[in-house]
């Protein structure tokens, strides 16, 4: 098995790019999700056609800046088609971000933006919360999470999914590829033809990209952790663990699935096929409101038993016994496929 | 001693590739596979590694019948592509190879070190394999089927693509190798290849058409040409 191992750790060490790309490219893809889902500081600019009483609860609110023009009722002449000041134009002329309209407090709060845009939208519709709370404090409204914290940014609430998918799918390619090659280049019916155990040829690729991964996932979780602040709830050397069956599962995956295929490209062409819906279904998507019962689909996919796992460990702060079925299902799978790579390495030996 | 008895394979879209074939090779003795592109020689030498399993017949080594994992450890192989990993450097595939044998530590890289200067490779041991000519990969690969010392060999064309020097050197350890006492079986559709081997085995579309001396072979043709064989086989199976 550690001949094997032994191999692929130094087919890996030889090519200075695929070590860039199990090593940097992780860390360097979880930047970048960083530097997307992080609160950007973006104040949005809103032109503000309101009562004076509430243009000045908004101008108290640091979340957007307001331009006021205060309103006399008989100069408006309002239907929400036609709010009669020249929306359009303000919006396209890329004047202000949103233009922000009560002809009276009757009519309710209309906000015009050129576009839908979440995290501008986000910003002022908090804003008229805030501004609307503070004027009538019986419209307040609280939100409470009980599991999370309300405060954690969009990355910590993700950032556990890239985690998870990020060695999975780096490590299936991987050992996908390699392992195609080996029959590409005949040298798996060599390797066959020796007095190697089928079981140490798979467990041979296991442990050589297990300790790839390892090395990944440790250096991803020290990153996450220390430069980018990411929210660890629970403890990280579970998350480790977990990260480590993924790419495990990941290996055997990609073995049995060049099993399959004829050459690399067809190992790429299982790539939409396998590891999409399996990144759709991972939790990155909310999947509970889906019709058709379709949201049990997710049970089906392996690394949908990872990814929750880690959002256990790494959101809710669970502990090894709380993860316990999601390790206990990874594992059974692993084994499962584990045992097909042996049924499809025998081929090649006639015993 | 390789005992191929009454032996008959076909595959679903391919019947009857190797038909009802018989031939014996002794120890310290080379057997040439001369015949055709898909006259079966490659499907043949599948069957006695244990790659395939035969349809009828059965095939004996040692005293131990195909397939068997304990043949696997006295079995040297060289398949027709070069099998070797062009990530690594030539002592990186000697030593895979070696390991599967369960060859361990120094032993392994002594027997190693010395199979690569047996192919004169000794110099461009820590050089990439994708780095090899042609030639360099084949002796490369020569050394991988012999570096745990076999009883018995099966070469696939081990000479095409290979210059008539190397050709020489590389025929050279297999006349040792048979000195040695093991026996060879080579697969060639390389004329004057024939007249290196002790027996000649004519193979045309699955079955032995002629089996004996190469000498005695050249004999029988009307020019003493090793081409002459070649429609030798044509003509027996017409």
């Amino acid at each position: 098995m550690s001949v094997v191992a032994m191999r692929i750790i130094k087919q890996i060490v030889h090519d200075k790019r695929s070590v860039a790309m199990i090593l940097i490219v992780p860390i360097v893809l979880l930047t970048l999700l960083y530097l997307l889902l992080s609160p950007s500081g973006y104040t949005p600019h809103v032109l503000v056609y309101a009562p004076q009483a509430f243009a000045d609860a908004l101008t108290e609110s640091d979340r957007i800046t307001v331009a006021h023009t205060p309103l006399d009722k008989g100069e408006l002449s309002f239907s929400s088609s036609r709010p009669g000041i020249p929306v359009s134009e303000l919006l396209e002329g890329g004047e202000a971000d949103a233009v922000l309209l009560i002809p009276s407090f009757a009519d309710g709060i209309f906000i015009y933006m050129l576009e839908p845009d979440s995290v501008k939208l986000a910003a002022i519709t908090e804003a008229v919360k805030e501004a609307s709370a503070s004027l009538s404090p019986q419209s307040q409204m609280t939100v409470k999470f009980l599991r999370g914290d309300a405060g954690a940014s969009t990355f910590d609430s993700y950032g556990f999914l890239l985690l998870a998918v990020m060695s999975f799918f780096l490590i299936f390619i991987f050992s996908g590829v390699s392992f195609v090659r080996e029959r590409t280049a005949d040298t798996v019916e060599r390797l066959m033809l020796t007095p190697v155990k089928t079981a140490s040829v798979v467990g041979g690729y296991v442990l050589g990209f297990g300790l790839f991964a390892v090395v990944q996932s440790a250096l991803m979780i020290l990153f996450a952790k220390t430069v980018l602040n990411m929210t660890f709830t629970g403890a990280w050397p579970l998350a480790l663990l977990i990260m480590l069956l993924v790419a495990v599962l990941a290996v055997v995956l990609g073995v049995l699935i060049s099993a399959l295929a004829k050459n690399e490209f067809q190992v790429m062409q299982f790539i939409p096929v396998i590891i999409i819906p399996q990144v759709f279904f991972s939790g990155l998507i909310p999947v509970d409101t889906l019709p058709y019962g379709l949201n049990h689909l997710s049970k089906t996919m392996p690394l949908y038993y990872g990814s929750q796992a880690m959002k256990g460990v790494l959101v809710y702060g669970y502990g090894l016994v709380e993860i316990l079925p999601q390790i206990a299902v990874l594992t059974g799978i692993i084994a499962l496929l584990f045992a097909c790579n042996i049924l499809a390495v025998r081929r090649y030996r006639a015993v | 001693m390789i005992e191929v008895r009454n032996v008959s394979k076909g595959f679903p879209k391919n019947p009857g590739v190797i038909k009802n074939l018989t031939l014996t090779v002794g120890a310290g003795e080379i057997v040439c596979l001369l015949g055709p592109s898909g006259a079966g020689k490659t499907t043949l030498i599948r069957l006695i590694t244990g790659a395939l399993k035969a349809d009828g017949g059965e095939i004996v080594i040692n005293g131990i019948k195909v397939p068997s994992m304990k043949l696997y450890a006295q079995m040297g192989f060289m398949p027709q592509s070069d099998a070797l990993y062009p990530d690594v450097t030539g002592l990186d595939n000697l030593l895979f190879f070696g390991g599967l044998y369960g060859i361990k530590g120094k032993a392994l890289y002594e027997k190693s070190l010395e199979a690569l200067e047996l192919v004169d490779l000794a110099p461009d041991q820590n050089k990439l394999v994708s780095n090899y000519s042609g030639g360099m990969k084949k002796r490369l690969s020569l050394a991988a089927a012999l570096l745990h010392k076999p009883s018995f060999m099966l070469l696939d064309e081990p000479t095409v693509g290979i210059d008539p020097i190397l050709r020489r050197t590389i025929w050279d350890r297999f006349h040792k190798l048979r000195d040695e006492g093991a026996a060879l079986i080579v697969s060639t559709h390389v004329m004057d290849e024939a007249a290196k081997c002790d027996r000649t085995a004519l193979i045309y579309n699955g079955a032995l058409v002629a089996d004996d001396t190469t000498e005695n072979l050249l004999k029988r043709t009307e020019h003493g040409n090793i081409e002459e064989l070649f429609f030798m086989a044509k003509g027996a199976e017409l």
